[in-house]
């Protein structure tokens, strides 16, 4: 190839990805009369760490939907690590699925596996070669620091435990992009603090994390990129901030 | 793809034993219905048989005349021959057609006893006809020698079997595909209640990007498992009745021209088992489609 055609390739490349790896562009979704998102435009770039914040109900978890296309926008366009997340043809659906790593509120475990089947699991359904598996599971499992608990079920683990292993679930395939909706809602103060340390670790070593939360002082403390939604409205992007800023606090006051 | 295979394989095989009774009951509708379809091929396939073999043996036969004398036998047959459409012809006499009705009648034969001292049988001639079609004209040329008196033939018996195999084949028709749809409807419900069961599994597989056939996959093996299953059942259970039957049949009615086992019973084993494994495919497929969302 010619060193100036790869020189441009790489440029290219690299553009796009200041461009943003998660680009949403004036994305509307409604259900029936009920516009769960309303002409939103947020640009994420590779490497960022952003809180997803807003009450119950404004359209965070619509929005996290549309990045892993479990739902497709009504209007706009969604594009996700170069692909167009909006039209992607269904037999591709998995492919984008591989590179976003998603965690719930619920963990989503499955209870008749143990913890080491849990993260198995995934990599299997995905094609990953035995050998592979042999070695990941227990890593990732280290990563969240479970080593030692892979035999267990995940009854037996505490919510923290259980958040845990999904994560690690989430991250087995490597993915590029992290999503969490709520990660936190049913732990403690002490385990959301793991969960969120584990979250900024990951995204030190790469990954674009994308967190939904309720949160307020973890936001707070951490200080990182706040999006805020209402009504289906992005009503505040503060490249650093907390939970709240003084616009929506003054609209919580004026109600 | 073997892995593909495999998996699928396994996970379809733990998901008919995990639902026990269902699984029964989607296996034994299909073997139900395979079997009155089985039934209906049997005798739909037997009758037509029978039918082409008197059709095949169609024939004119001529009675002469009380008074009609041996002497002139010769005679007669070669006026017999003479006819247009004639084929082969017979002449059997009295006493021929008394041993005839002897050996048919098999162990009861003494109750010819009474007749045998004065055997009331007549003469006759049996003539076959190389082109069924023109039987009438036949029959009527032989009528018209003057020593026959009267002329019969079979051609009604053959219409009047060959009219109930077609009803019966029309009526098989339409019972299959209620049949078909019945075990459609009931296999596709043995797979969403297993779509059910796994829909925890199915979500996660769905969420980390597994491929639409690795989740359809096991549905779609156990579909096929059922299919077969049932399929195997009324394969067996039609071979066993049928050879029984076949046995005790030739016993008691020997004259019952039937088919055999072979190659009848290996043909419709391959057509059960093709039907029931297309039905619990199709079945279990139009389920992972409708019931699992990519």
């Amino acid at each position: 190839m010619l060193p100036g055609l790869a020189c441009a390739q790489t440029q290219m490349t690299r553009r796009m990805e200041e461009y943003g790896l998660i680009v949403l562009s004036h994305v509307s979704k409604s259900y029936g009369d009920i516009n769960a998102l309303d002409d939103v435009t947020v640009n994420i770039t590779k490497g960022e760490f952003v809180f997803l914040v807003g009450p119950s109900g404004a359209g965070k978890s619509t929005f996290l939907q549309l990045l892993y296309r479990e739902e497709v926008p009504t209007k706009g366009s969604v594009v996700v690590d170069n692909l167009n997340v909006t039209r992607l043809p269904r037999r591709h659906i998995p492919l984008l699925r591989r590179k976003v790593g998603v965690v719930f509120q619920d963990f989503k475990l499955l209870e008749s596996k143990n913890i080491y089947e849990n993260v198995a699991f995934v990599l299997n359904v995905t094609g990953a070669p035995t050998k592979f598996i042999k070695r990941r599971v227990p890593q990732v499992l280290g990563l969240v620091g479970l080593s030692g608990k892979e035999k267990s079920y995940p009854e037996q683990l505490s919510g923290g435990e259980q958040q845990r292993v999904s994560l690690a679930r989430a991250i087995a395939n490597s993915p590029r992009i992290i999503l969490a909706d709520e990660p936190t809602g049913n732990l403690d103060r002490d385990s959301s603090w793991q969960i969120m340390r584990l979250l900024a670790e990951f995204n030190k070593r790469g990954a674009t994390v994308l967190v939904a939360t309720h949160d307020w002082p973890i936001v707070d403390a951490m200080q990182r990129r706040v999006v805020e939604i209402q009504d289906g409205k992005v009503v505040r992007d503060d490249a650093q901030g907390g939970y709240s800023s003084s616009v929506s606090s003054n609209r919580a006051l004026g109600r | 793809m073997f892995r593909l295979i495999g998996r699928s394989a396994v996970e379809g095989l733990k998901s008919i034993w995990a639902h026990g009774l269902m699984s029964l009951a989607s296996v034994g509708t299909v073997a139900v219905s395979l079997l009155v379809l089985a039934v209906f091929l049997v005798v739909a396939a037997n009758l037509s048989y029978i039918a082409d073999i008197l059709e095949s043996q169609v024939e004119v036969v001529a009675y002469c005349r009380p008074e009609f004398d041996r002497h002139w036998e010769e005679t007669l047959l070669d006026k017999a021959r003479a006819i247009p459409g004639v084929g082969e012809v017979t002449f059997v006499s009295r006493a021929e057609a008394l041993d005839r009705l002897r050996d048919q009648f098999g162990t009861q034969a003494d109750l010819l006893s009474a007749v045998e001292q004065d055997n009331p049988l007549r003469d006759s001639l049996e003539i076959t006809v190389a082109n069924p079609d023109r039987i009438e004209e036949v029959a009527r040329g032989i009528a018209a020698i003057d020593s026959i008196e009267d002329v019969a033939y079979q051609q009604e018996v053959v219409q009047r079997l060959y009219s109930v195999t077609e009803a019966l084949r029309t009526a098989g028709v339409g019972l299959i595909f209620l049949l078909a749809a019945a075990t459609f409807l009931l296999i596709s419900n043995t797979i969403r209640l297993t779509i059910y069961a796994r829909r925890d599994e199915i979500e996660v597989m769905r969420l980390v990007g597994a491929t639409a056939g690795f989740i359809w996959g096991p549905l779609v093996v156990e579909g096929l498992l059922l299919g077969l299953i049932g399929a195997g059942l009324a394969g067996a259970v039609v071979f066993w009745g049928y050879s029984d039957l076949l046995e005790s049949i030739q016993a008691s009615l020997p004259f019952l021209p039937l088919l055999a086992t072979q190659p009848l019973m290996g043909n419709l084993i391959q057509l059960l088992a093709i039907t029931g494994g297309l039905l619990g495919l199709l079945s279990s497929w139009f389920s992972a489609q409708r019931y699992v969302r990519i």
